[in-house]
């Protein structure tokens, strides 16, 4: 593999460049990622830096909280493959796999789903205080549009909904930033990329 | 490069080889890589067709003779199953993925670690994304890819951060299924 040339730019971005508005209007992404959540605002494509930030929370941590209620609950740990399938399971909003506590079946959807909420509810409110429209509790009012993406998506899309009823989640949501990217690269000319060589 | 395994995995050489293999190579493919704290991706779009690849962004050291050797021994295939991934770079043979996260005793995502950018870790996963998209024997891409917000930095730390990361190997092989 031989590397040519390396653009980087910040997180967020990419999915702006292809789910965004191409207007010079105000436009927002919250990428939340497995342990991170990336708050992204632009004009346009142009990052605006002060209403950019990120923090510690994502789906990681609805895992952990289920597997701390769990082993309080029943004396056992979940398994990797188990906290997999059971987020798995919810994102797809199906039914979880059986889990078994000395030979019987256990259900433990409504626990997955009070930690979600949990977790989202820490999300939005972290939200809400780097975004906030005014004293009103408005929140990334002044967006054309706001893009839900990250495979936090999936899970936390409808509670942040109820604060931001104009959010969007793009189809894929979880490879958003990817795709972005590569549009990028692909859109960006020869004499550009000359001046991006390592 | 460990051959004794026959269609165990694709080989892509580079470093000492890469002279000789830089004059065969054919337009430069464009690559978007978002490597995650807990999963990275990578998608390419060669001649207009996407393909994209998720997998955990675990690396953890591992030997594939090791682990070759193990199954055998438990009646299991030799072969590694699809989506496990094992890169050779300079001798050192690596677990990445879900093989890190399952069969490597020190298998790290790197979590909240900044240094993992340019520390080898996301270079390995670029490896191993790339390598496993991209059909042909040798390659060149060009990368674009995303720093988190507080990281990403345009005067300082973007120099620092791409011109290591895409530094070439002196050699370097990957042993996947996917």
């Amino acid at each position: 593999m031989h590397v040519e040339g390396v653009m980087v730019v910040m997180e967020g971005a990419g999915a702006l460049a292809v789910h965004g508005l191409a207007e010079d209007v105000p436009q927002a992404v919250i990428d939340i990622g497995g342990r991170t959540t990336e708050l992204f605002w632009a004009q346009g494509q142009r990052p605006t830096l002060p209403r950019c930030t990120s923090f510690e929370r994502g789906v990681g941590d609805v895992a952990d909280a289920l597997a701390a209620w769990f082993l309080s609950q029943y004396g056992r740990e979940l398994a990797p493959r188990e906290l997999r399938d059971l987020l798995w399971s919810y994102a797809q909003r199906k039914p979880h796999r059986p889990i078994f506590v000395d030979g019987q079946p256990i259900q433990i959807g409504d626990a997955l789903r009070r930690c979600v909420r949990e977790v989202g509810e820490d999300i939005r409110s972290r939200i809400s205080r780097v975004w906030r429209s005014s004293e009103h509790g408005k929140v990334a009012a002044d967006a054309a549009r706001v893009l839900a993406i990250g495979g936090g998506a999936y899970y936390f899309a409808p509670l942040l909904r109820e604060m931001l009823p104009h959010l969007d989640v793009p189809r894929h949501a979880e490879v958003a930033n990817a795709h972005g990217y590569l549009a990028i690269g692909q859109q960006l000319p020869e004499r550009v990329w000359a001046r991006l060589r390592p | 490069v460990n051959t004794d395994s026959v269609q165990m995995y694709s080989t892509i050489p580079s470093g000492i080889y890469r002279n000789k293999e830089i004059t065969a190579m054919t337009e430069p493919i464009v690559f978007g890589l978002d490597p995650g704290n807990s999963e990275a991706t990578g998608v390419v779009a060669p001649r207009g067709k996407g393909s994209v690849l998720t997998i955990p962004s675990a690396v953890g050291a591992g030997s594939l003779r090791e682990l070759t050797r193990i199954r055998g021994g438990t009646g299991q295939h030799l072969r590694l199953e699809p989506g496990e991934y094992v890169l050779e770079v300079d001798g050192s043979s690596t677990f990445v993925g879900r093989l890190a996260l399952e069969q490597s005793a020190q298998a790290s995502t790197a979590r909240g670690d900044v240094n993992r950018y340019w520390s080898g870790h996301t270079l390995r996963l670029l490896m191993v994304l790339a390598g496993t998209l991209i059909k042909e024997a040798t390659f060149t891409v060009r990368i674009v890819t995303g720093l988190p917000v507080k990281v990403w930095d345009t005067e300082a730390t973007v120099p620092q951060v791409s011109a290591p990361c895409v530094e070439p190997t002196s050699s370097s092989s990957i042993d996947k299924r996917g």
